[in-house]
């Protein structure tokens, strides 16, 4: 059962991920310790509250799992909360781990889960949460990254997932390019604070097919905004469900 | 160039390479077994420099030895570079530079190399794999570099099939349909592996995703790296972990990982473990360096074939290795891989 949410601040800083309407998607938060310790270590505990945002301000749903021991597995699936759905497009689900025995080794980090995602129609996605902060990668720069192998053909588009994760709007601009280089730009995009955007490639970039379709409709995109975003992409064949979701590659350090 | 399915070693045209990092030919490696100067692959590598960067041709290096040398050729399961042959591959670069005029190309470090699972035809199913490459190009801290790489198809024992290799401008995309590097009995039952070697010591620019496509749609996701030392096994502090939920329609899953590290991985298991703390596990079969297994899930463990499994399997004890999910949902045909 939902409650009210309080915020917590530590040096264990929290994931995110997509929170589907459940229309869409039937998505579960994968807890896991596994994930982030091993079998030897016995005593590691664990905390984890998942907390779901749609738009500025506190989160508007907040679930304690509690203290987990190692070994001790949970599956939170987000429909079996009793919360209003989010928009259509979705929302943002933060997944915030932390370690019971032990503080971080270097400064601050972030201990990552997966959700495990299916569609009544058959599309789904299993991904890991993301932090903003603290990942183990280091990244050269937080202002594009990119998708290899977009599509867009007559019966294949692909989907683009913006996840905006800070309490302040981000600017966005889409660039398709073709297997030679050549670019289009898409209209600028504004994603307001703690939001989702969900749209297709061939909506959003004017003539991105024209542009791919020397190279049978495959190209990459790089995917610029004025703060750090968490972009993912899927793609669905005639209109059907998105068949998975990835993250974009950042620009890491080395 | 193409390496035929099914040749044996024996049959390679002389002048073909076998070892395409340093350049060395099946001949070079085969006068050196006929007298005598190499009888196992630390000595091949000494004496003809094959087998010292990527060690992508060990199992062809093998298989001239095998044929050479019958019973009397010894395996080895742990290939590393052998300290010798590291001086003569240096020197060798160097000079073929010198006497050519041209800058030395050829690197003495290892280079990090890149792994994607390939499932063409895989158990029947109208699934094949397509490789995207695209050279970002960071304006702000590249000038605009070319990369160029090789791509080796390799059954999941290892053993390679093809080789492409190709120069991907800045900015540019490549694909490469690996259907088209498939000869007829090449893959055993659909599945095998590429690896990627960049000429260039880092991966830099490169951004390397592959897709996975059927009647029912596309899926997509990225390369794994080696590590940048794979003689190190390098310890981890957390699992590789598949997690898996309830399931209302029908669906299958696989676990593929591959060793990336020159010690064969041995005694791994998958365990799968639920909420309620029950346990189920099976056998990882050995690997050596560039071996792949992809384990079914759904044919080991009830609760995932039921679609009940709520909880996560893994990969114990842990290891690096390359490692993705592979799922299928049977009714509409529908891939989803997502990298570990």
């Amino acid at each position: 059962m939902a409650r009210a949410a309080s915020l917590d601040t530590g040096r264990w800083l929290p994931t995110y991920g997509w929170w589907p309407h459940p229309d869409r998607f039937q998505a579960s938060v994968m807890i896991s310790p596994y994930h982030s310790a091993l079998e030897s270590d016995a005593d590691a505990r664990f905390a984890t509250v998942v907390r779901g945002y749609a738009g500025p301000g506190a989160p508007v749903w907040e679930h304690d799992i509690g203290e987990q021991g190692m070994g001790e597995e949970r599956v939170l699936t987000l429909s079996d909360l009793d919360v209003p759905p989010p928009p259509p497009e979705g929302a943002v689900v933060e997944v915030h781990t932390v370690r019971l025995d032990r503080e971080p080794v270097n400064g601050v980090a972030a201990i990552g889960m997966w959700i495990d995602a299916v569609s009544p129609d058959g599309g789904g996605y299993i991904i890991p949460t993301q932090p903003i902060r603290g990942a183990r990668k280091v990244i050269a720069r937080d202002d594009v990254q990119v998708v290899p192998g977009i599509i867009a053909t007559e019966d294949v588009d692909t989907e683009l997932l913006l996840l905006n994760v800070i309490g302040e709007p981000v600017e966005v601009r889409l660039v398709a390019s073709s297997a030679e280089g050549l670019t289009q730009d898409s209209k600028p995009l504004t994603l307001g604070p703690y939001s989702a955007w969900l749209g297709s490639l061939r909506r959003t970039v004017p003539r991105v097919r024209r542009l791919l379709e020397s190279s049978e409709g495959v190209g990459s995109l790089a995917i610029y905004s004025n703060h750090r975003l968490l972009p993912h992409f899927g793609f669905s064949k005639d209109g059907g469900p998105v068949g998975s979701l990835d993250h974009t590659a950042p620009i890491f350090a080395n | 160039m193409s390496v035929e399915a099914n040749v044996t070693p024996a049959a390679r045209a002389s002048d073909e390479l076998i070892c395409h990092c340093r350049q060395v030919t099946y001949a070079a490696v085969r006068s050196a077994v006929q007298t005598s100067r190499a009888g196992t692959l630390a000595e091949v590598q000494r004496e003809t420099t094959a087998c010292t960067r990527c060690f992508g041709c060990r199992f062809e290096v093998e298989g001239v030895l095998r044929d050479e040398l019958g019973e009397r050729y010894v395996p080895t399961t742990v290939v590393t570079r052998d300290p010798a042959a590291e001086v003569n591959a240096s020197l060798r670069s160097r000079l073929r530079a010198r006497v050519l005029g041209v800058r030395e190309r050829v690197n003495a470090d290892p280079p990090q190399k890149m792994y994607m699972p390939v499932l063409q035809g895989f158990g029947g199913h109208e699934v094949s794999t397509r490789l995207v490459l695209f050279n970002l190009h960071d304006e702000r801290t590249e000038s605009g570099r070319a990369v160029s790489l090789r791509a080796d198809l390799t059954r999941l024992d290892g053993r390679r099939q093809d080789v492409w290799s190709t120069t991907i401008a800045p900015k540019a995309t490549t694909m490469l349909e690996v259907g088209e590097m498939v000869h007829d009995g090449s893959l055993p039952d659909g599945i095998g592996l590429v690896k990627l070697v960049l000429d260039a010591d880092a991966v830099g620019s490169l951004r390397p995703y592959f897709h996975f496509t059927s009647p029912g749609g596309v899926t997509s996701t990225h390369e794994k790296r080696g590590p940048r030392r794979p003689r190190l096994a390098a310890k981890r502090g957390y699992h590789w972990i598949f997690p898996i939920a309830p399931k209302p329609r029908q669906d299958e899953a696989w676990f593929f990982l591959i060793n990336t590290l020159t010690t064969p991985i041995d005694g791994q298991r998958l365990v799968f473990r639920d909420e309620a703390g029950r346990e189920e596990s099976v056998a990882v079969p050995r690997l050596e360096l560039d071996q792949g297994a992809c384990i079914p899930l759904h044919e080991h463990f009830a609760d995932v074939r039921d679609g009940t499994a709520r909880g996560s399997v893994r990969l114990t004890p842990s290891v690096h290795v390359a490692g993705w999910i592979i799922r299928r949902d049977v009714e509409v045909d529908l891939w989803r891989v997502q990298h570990l």
